[in-house]
């Protein structure tokens, strides 16, 4: 033992110093208090705590304390039953950082119990949780967040499910691709509400292949509960905590609306609105590819260039609808009379341009004659009813791979033939030399 | 040496220890850098009932002194650099709460800054 006074029973030497250092440095705060609210015994957490909110004076009792940091507890205490024991039990109390003076702008957040005691005394226990009452902040407004990306997404569902692949969660995105309420999809397997087919090897397989790589990718029809089924990818990847797999996030893809929406884009850029034939752009792309393939100086195919004779007069006359109607069923028409291979064009206004793959000059006009044949047949019906004929001049040129240039000049050489056709009196094929 | 002696923080720095356990009103000495107590005074062991092997070397505020580990003594300690001032305050004694006035003192540059402690009528 060092220090002067050593063995007088002040000093704290013995077994008494063993209690207080106890008590001195225990982290939770212990008050022990009458009925009138005066402090028998206080530990020097309280003070830390209490002094820079009550200062000095407040602290005989413990009503000034209680009423600032948690307002309606001394009545609650003052008026409980006397056959109640636990008065306030694990509340948790939050002090503002204008009423605790801390300085680092935080809230003191403490858990705070009262309990009766013997003798008409009270006990007052209280708990520093501001730690854990930040994380759960943080937690709470993390999961504020992700419910709300969750809800907004569109064309995704996501959920989770247990272990055992037992649907866990449910929110709006599910119910918008899936069609199905949480009550009708919580507590389901995961097979019940995607589909069966999905699962051919077990959940409990699926499941596990997930755990061992991480994740499990799985594409195959779903169904809505209104029936309707839908392409889709599904992946599924387990929650992981140190322990083991607690569930896992389930994410399913709708595929159609993918690609669906994918070939609506590709569709828009290379075809023509009213006719739904190919454009100019798709007959350049398509033949540069061609060439790009072809030997030089080989011939490719054949250029048919169509132009209807006298539409002026059809729009003049009938108005710009019936004109409209004209194009259409010549679209038609001549997509009617080519093979699959063979590209239909509408090139603008009434011209239209047909590539016959591989054809070369005799059967080029072999075809285009065909086509000229086809659309001067029967009249065309206008939208009024009326029967209206019509007729095209075709211009041929043959299409061989030499240079850049090939297309531009077999469209050209396509359209003088055109214009000698034109000039030759209307509805015939004429055939361009070639270069 | 008296609590209220204008050049106590003076004093206290030449003090020898022996010289501090003769005077009524208790004293820790901590280090400025750390807080650790170096001085622990008779009076100061009889007030708290805590022997000097209890608390020497530990740190003063965080884990001797909780109670005073606040914006009204621990912090100014922290964020005064010419420090000395007198505070009434409350310790739990023996867990039973008791009034005591607190000399706060810290010299700018020395290595050990003071409270004295005396019981507040």
């Amino acid at each position: 033992m060092t220090g002067a006074g050593a063995g007088d029973r002040d000093d704290g030497a013995g077994d008494e110093g063993e209690v207080l250092e106890l008590l001195y440095g225990l982290p939770i705060g212990l008050c022990l208090f009458r009925a009138d609210g005066t402090v028998d015994f206080a530990n020097p957490l309280v003070a830390q705590v209490a002094m820079p909110i009550v200062g000095p004076v407040g602290m005989s009792r413990i009503w000034p304390f209680l009423d600032a940091v948690a307002p309606g507890t001394s009545s609650r205490i003052l008026e409980a039953p006397g056959d109640v024991v636990r008065v306030v039990q694990a509340e948790r109390v939050v002090v503002e950082p204008s009423v605790s003076r801390r300085r680092d702008g935080r809230d003191l957040v403490f858990s705070l119990s009262v309990q009766r005691q013997s003798g008409g005394r009270w006990l007052l226990t209280m708990a520093d949780v501001t730690a854990e009452h930040e994380r759960e902040v943080t937690h709470r407004k993390a999961v504020a967040s992700l419910e709300a990306i969750v809800n907004a997404i569109v064309e995704y569902a996501l959920f989770t499910v247990t272990p055992t692949g037992m649907v866990d969660s449910w929110n709006r995105s599910g119910e918008r691709l899936l069609g199905r309420t949480a009550e009708a999809a919580i507590g389901r397997s995961i097979a019940e509400v995607l589909d069966p087919s999905l699962f051919s090897d077990g959940i409990a397989a699926v499941l596990d292949r997930a755990v061992r790589q991480g994740w499990v990718e799985i594409e195959g029809e779903v169904f809505r509960t209104d029936g309707r089924g839908f392409w889709s990818d599904v992946i599924l990847s387990p929650i992981l905590t140190d322990v083991a797999a607690t569930g896992f996030t389930v994410v399913v893809r709708d595929l159609t609306e993918r690609k669906t929406s994918e070939r609506a884009l590709q569709r828009a850029a290379f075809t023509d609105a009213l006719t739904g034939l190919w454009n100019r752009r798709h007959l350049f792309a398509h033949v540069q590819r061609l060439l790009a393939d072809a030997e030089p100086g080989a011939p490719v195919g054949t250029i048919a260039a169509l132009d209807l004779d006298r539409f002026k007069s059809v729009n003049d006359t009938h108005g710009h609808d019936a004109g409209d109607a004209v194009l259409v069923e010549v679209g038609r028409r001549l997509t009617g009379s080519v093979r699959r291979t063979d590209v239909v064009c509408r090139f603008g206004g009434e011209e239209f341009v047909v590539f016959l793959q591989g054809a070369d000059l005799a059967a080029g006009r072999r075809i285009a004659e065909t086509i000229r044949r086809t659309v001067a047949g029967a009249a065309v019906t206008l939208p009024d009813g009326q029967p209206l004929p019509v007729t095209a001049s075709i211009g041929v040129a043959v299409l061989r791979a030499d240079g850049t240039e090939a297309l531009t000049g077999a469209l050209q050489r396509a359209d003088a033939a055109l214009y000698e056709a034109k000039d030759a009196g209307r509805n015939r094929v004429t055939v361009a030399d070639p270069p | 040496m008296r609590f209220d002696d204008d050049d106590l923080p003076q004093l206290l720095a030449v003090a020898l220890p022996d010289a501090l356990d003769n005077v009524d009103f208790g004293i820790v000495g901590m280090r400025t850098a750390d807080e650790t107590v170096v001085v622990y005074n008779v009076a100061e062991t009889r007030m708290t009932g805590l022997g000097r092997e209890r608390v020497m070397g530990r740190r003063f505020f965080d884990d001797v002194a909780p109670c005073t580990n606040n914006v009204m003594v621990a912090e100014r300690f922290r964020l005064e650099p010419d420090l000395d001032a007198v505070i009434d305050y409350v310790f739990t004694l023996r867990m039973r709460p008791s009034p005591v006035r607190l000399r706060l003192m810290r010299l700018r540059d020395a290595e050990l800054m003071w409270l004295a402690v005396a019981w507040r009528p």
